[in-house]
């Protein structure tokens, strides 16, 4: 009994309905974890690897159709209304490339982190299954939704999860900075509430796409309000990004956190970046009227302090994790200035570029986060001082420790860290031959063809370029005081299944840089779809009922094909089939 | 009324924004409070205010859309106010535990000198 | 504690003999004075709340009541009712969790240096822009003419086709059902981190001392003759005691009538929910934890697990009719069954919605309450050793 029920022949999952499953497994799984014991934690591994497995499955299948057919050039959306009811009324899921990609993305991630947390950390405490699998029900939401009030219930949904993740594990460091983590969020979650209030009260929609339609024909005296409104909003997203004066809670949160949690929360701030990006291409794309790149320089400001401020900081660090905390950082830094200069027009390739690099960097954090722990855990730094303090403060009735010997040490392990760590700071810092390096070449050069060459964009190169040198530096200095001068230390015991996941992360970063080509087509069909709303919008007002469509059919035998090509969902049949072959 | 209402939010708000800046996590709580009472009330204002016209619809006849106040904002709150409960009693609990962990109720965790 | 509670319980009814009054009364003045009073209780409660922790408690239960009471004049039952119930829990729970706080000083060295005062003058004015500025935009937003189409198809499409009169709660389990499907995950998340959290938490030594007042009724005990050592304790608030025991039936009504009548009129799931919660809250407070747990067995996280599938499945279940997920079932076939039940199947999506914010609520005060048990366990095998 699991999320995979669904999908058993017989079952109601259609391809139709394939579209909320990312929702769905993850919440069918998290309640059905609740009624095992807290003990029977091989059952909860079980059923929370499955559902990870099938939602990697579900996301790659929608990946696929939002390449979409041949004569809309691969720029088409699927549509999934909630309840049935007409567009801007009710809410709905909204499915394009850039939320395929999305999805794909965090299902990745999530598969090694659980693995993972399966060798010790998920003994460390309550629920952990459960609150991971809300964590993907919340992230996976917040990809797909089109109303902005829903999209607030599955941030809250993904953040009340990553409060709960954040904490696992207890001890006094974790809490006090899981303190400063829930507070900061709190207030950006009024911060959202606000800004979707507003902006209700003000232009009378919720659901994006509407939003964005009625943007240009908004009157003047109101727009000021509008832009009110959608500028606290943003504000919301931009601590979740981890823009520079917003983002102090980051590292420490990030560093406190347990290996697999933090490897996970790499995917949080994109969900970030995501939005921002999302609603800035729906509301103040090139072209929609007055409002047109309004936030552009706020973006390419913030983004570049973002930039600057990680730089610093990660020179700065001594730990490796607090290290990591700093990239997670120069990561968001990059991608929001590039969001900010595409506004200006003409970044598509630029824009293409930032999407390859986020996936490539996410997955390196992600894999460094769970590799940073296996490392220090030999070096008696934070990680085992959070463990001592953890059982210090444990309790008689705790559970006892997982017994030892599930998994055996490796021999050599110091090597194999090495050479893992070695792949991910290069991943990282943008070196060649991995995908760091052509995510950022492209930026740059789709920068200097697409948008010019003033001094903002050369800052931005500088900025681009140092950081890369810094990442590099501070960690290849780390990494010699680690694995070269590593004597006096006792190899860290390690189980096959800490090891894997990360080899797995590795690996699928080295797939994408072999696969460069196709990825970087479709990151560029993205790109160019982003830079296009009018095709997501149209998408989403002239969607059509599941009711009326049946109602035609009554009447008239041959429904009209012609609609029906726009988009993805409900007529499933032409869809599923032709996405693949157009593909090659 | 409008301009009552507002002032009022407009307290709300600015109680509660002093109060989360507060060292104490006692006041942090409070003033969390506060502001979702406050943010609450923005929500519900943005639907216009209209006395006696509560969104409950007569089971018979024709149904006139101006003779009930604006049911959408009212929902939004609703899902607010129990959001905003859940994460408020959450975060008492982390800073309970936090009081238990470090022995003060700074939000740092330590006193400052 | 139980003060607090009754402070809380007896301003509810206060309030709720008041809101009929102040319905028929329609004068803008009287809505400024209690707008006054809210005003005075937020800036109170931010005067109050370094030093004074349970008067900046009330204070804010007053700022809440105000709140409630807006909602009732302005045309919004169930935000009132939802508002006063979270009211209770929210003060119950920050009363319970008073108890762990450290004692106040009187005063802190540190206030008085200059760099905190100038912190603090920062501090205030950034609330005050805050403040100014949500007010100004409430202000011209409300004044603005309302253009809303959306409202009007939600009036008129609510009962033709979400098959209840009452329009906030049919927009909530059904045309934006998914928000509240959201909402009770989130529900869901926040008890569960709440008991994992506590199930590892040590409150700090110094709150390890038995309260002053148990103190005095021991050492009252003591002093008498006849008396075996925490009597007094046993039966202080006996008599409350035992009217809470008895008002668990009639919460329990009151919950399933909240609960039925929620499509038509206010009420819904989560008040039910909710209030079936602060009943068996009341019966924590009433008896000592271990009685309880003897008598009453619930299961918090099955009930959310229940709820959550309960509600998901309802979703799923128009699958079966080929309409996406959480398409309600009343809308086709337009058959009222008996009486005046609405038999939508937004009904079964509620009922997942109570269980889960029962379980969670439950959940969440009771991983609270078991601290005290914890304690006093602890407590008394340190006594022990002292003897020994």
């Amino acid at each position: 009994m699991n999320g995979i029920e669904a999908l058993m022949p017989g079952g109601a999952l259609t391809p139709q309905h394939m579209m909320i499953a990312p929702i769905l497994i993850p919440l069918i799984a998290a309640a059905i974890m609740l009624f095992y014991e807290d003990r029977q934690r091989k059952a909860k591994t079980a059923i929370s690897v499955i559902a990870s497995v099938v939602m990697l499955l579900v996301a790659l299948d929608l990946l696929n159709r939002s390449k979409g057919s041949g004569p809309s050039g691969g720029n088409e959306i699927g549509l999934y209304l909630l309840g049935d009811w007409p567009t801007p009324f009710g809410i709905n899921l909204v499915l394009d490339r850039l939320s395929a990609l999305m999805l794909v993305l965090a299902s990745i991630l999530s598969i090694p982190s659980l693995i993972y947390a399966s060798a010790a950390w998920q003994g460390r405490g309550q629920h952990f299954h459960s609150l991971f699998m809300f964590m993907m029900m919340g992230v996976n939401g917040a990809f797909l939704t089109g109303d902005l009030f829903n999209l607030f219930v599955f941030f809250e949904i993904m953040l009340a999860a990553s409060y709960g993740l954040m904490l696992h594990g207890s001890g006094a460091a974790r809490v006090r900075s899981g303190m400063h983590y829930i507070a900061i969020n709190l207030m950006a979650s009024l911060f959202f509430l606000i800004g979707v209030a507003t902006i209700y009260g003000v232009v009378g929609t919720l659901n994006m796409a509407d939003l964005a339609q009625r943007m240009p024909y908004i009157a003047s005296s109101d727009r000021p309000l509008v832009h009110a409104g959608l500028a606290i909003l943003g504000l919301a997203f931009l601590v979740k990004a981890g823009m520079w004066p917003l983002c102090f809670w980051l590292p420490p949160t990030y560093q406190a956190a347990s290996a697999p949690v933090a490897a996970m929360f790499a995917i949080l701030t994109k969900v970030g970046v995501y939005i921002i990006l999302r609603l800035t291409f729906l509301t103040f794309a090139p072209g929609t009227g007055p409002s047109a790149g309004f936030g552009a320089g706020v973006l390419i400001a913030g983004g570049m302090a973002t930039l600057a401020y990680g730089t610093v900081g990660i020179l700065g660090s001594q730990a490796m994790s607090r290290m990591t905390g700093f990239s997670v950082l120069i990561s968001s830094g990059t991608l929001l200035t590039v969001v900010g200069l595409a506004m200006g027009g003409g970044g598509v390739a630029m824009l293409a570029g930032a999407l390859y690099y986020m996936i490539g960097s996410t997955i390196a954090i992600s894999g460094l986060f769970l590799l940073v722990e296996l490392v220090e855990r030999g070096q008696g730094s934070v990680a085992a001082m959070l463990a001592l303090t953890s059982d210090l403060y444990g309790g008689p009735d705790d559970d006892p420790e997982e017994p030892e010997g599930s998994g055996f040490v490796i021999p050599g392990i110091m090597t194999i860290l090495g050479v893992c760590f070695a792949a991910l700071a290069v991943l990282l810092a943008g070196m060649p031959p991995l995908s760091g390096f052509l995510g950022k070449v492209m930026i740059l050069s789709g920068m200097l063809q697409g948008t010019g060459s003033g001094p903002v964009e050369w800052g931005f190169m500088a900025l681009l370029i140092l950081s890369g040198l810094a990442t590099l530096v501070a960690l290849v200095r780390v990494g010699i005081q680690t694995f070269w001068a590593a004597a006096d230390d006792v190899a860290p015991k390690v189980k096959a299944t800490e090891i894997a996941p990360i080899a797995a992360l590795i690996l699928s970063a080295v797939l994408l840089t072999w696969q460069a080509r196709p990825a970087m087509r479709y990151m560029e069909a993205t790109a160019a779809a982003l830079h296009e709303p009018t095709v997501y919008i149209n998408g989403v007002i002239m969607a059509e009922r599941t009711v009326e469509r049946q109602e035609q059919a009554e009447t008239a035998p041959e429904p009209p094909p012609e609609p029906e090509r726009e988009r993805l969902g409900p007529p499933a049949p032409p869809m599923g089939a032709p996405a693949g072959e157009v593909q090659q | 009324m409008e301009l009552i209402l507002s002032l009022g939010i407009g307290i709300l708000v600015a109680s509660g924004t002093w109060l989360v800046m507060r060292p104490r996590s006692f006041q942090v709580i409070v003033g969390l409070c506060l502001l979702s009472y406050g943010v609450n009330l923005f929500i519900f204002s943005m639907g216009r205010l209209r006395t006696a016209a509560a969104p409950i619809l007569p089971k018979s006849g024709e149904i006139d859309p101006t003779a009930f106040t604006d049911p959408i904002p009212q929902a939004l709150v609703l899902t607010a106010i129990v959001i905003s409960f859940a994460t408020t009693a959450l975060f008492l609990v982390v800073l309970l535990a936090s009081r238990g962990f470090t022995g003060t109720d700074h939000v740092d965790g330590k006193e400052r000198q | 504690m139980l003060i607090g509670l009754f402070c809380a319980t007896y301003s509810l009814w206060g309030a709720s003999r008041l809101t009929p009054a102040l319905m028929l009364d329609n004068a803008s003045v009287i809505f400024a004075l209690i707008w006054v009073v809210g005003a005075a209780c937020a800036v109170g409660a931010a005067w109050q709340a370094k030093y004074h922790r349970f008067a900046a408690l009330i204070l804010l239960g007053g700022a809440g009541l105000v709140t409630v009471v807006t909602f009732v004049w302005f045309s919004a039952p169930d935000l009132a009712v939802t508002q006063l119930l979270v009211e209770i829990v929210t003060t119950v729970l920050l009363l319970l969790g008073l108890r762990w706080l450290p004692k106040r000083r009187e005063e802190i060295s540190g206030d008085a240096l200059l760099r905190s005062r100038i912190r603090r003058r920062v501090d205030l004015v950034i609330a005050l822009c805050c403040g100014g500025g949500i007010a100004l935009i409430s202000y011209i937003v409300m004044t603005m003419a309302p253009g809303n189409l959306a409202s009007d198809w939600f009036l008129e499409h609510a009962y033709a086709e979400g098959g209840g009169t009452n329009v906030v709660n049919v927009i909530l389990v059904d045309f934006r059902g998914f928000d509240t499907f959201g909402e009770i995950a989130v529900l869901a998340i926040v008890g569960l981190t709440v008991f994992a959290l506590l199930r590892r938490f040590r409150p700090a030594m110094e709150s390890n001392e038995m309260t002053e007042q148990q103190r005095w009724q021991n050492a009252y005990d003591d002093a008498q003759d006849g008396r075996e050592r925490g009597d007094t304790v046993r039966d202080y608030l006996l008599v409350p005691g035992v009217i809470m025991q008895w008002m668990f039936p009639v919460i329990m009504v009151l919950a399933a009538q909240l609960f039925f009548r929620g499509h038509d009129l206010p009420g819904g799931g989560f008040a039910a929910g909710v209030a079936l919660a602060i009943a068996f809250l009341l019966q924590y407070l009433a008896a000592d934890v271990t009685w309880i747990e003897d008598r009453l067995r619930i299961l918090p996280v099955r009930w959310i697990g229940f709820g959550l599938l309960v509600a998901v499945g309802t979703g799923m279940g128009s699958w079966m009719f080929g309409y996406p997920f959480m398409t309600t079932y009343s809308q086709y076939v337009r058959v009222p069954l008996i009486g005046d039940v609405p038999a939508a199947s937004a009904l079964i999506f509620d009922l997942g919605v109570f269980a889960t914010v029962v379980g969670a609520v439950v959940l969440m005060l009771i991983a609270i309450a078991h601290q005290s048990l914890r304690w006093s366990r602890a407590r008394s095998a340190a006594e022990e050793k002292e003897d020994e």
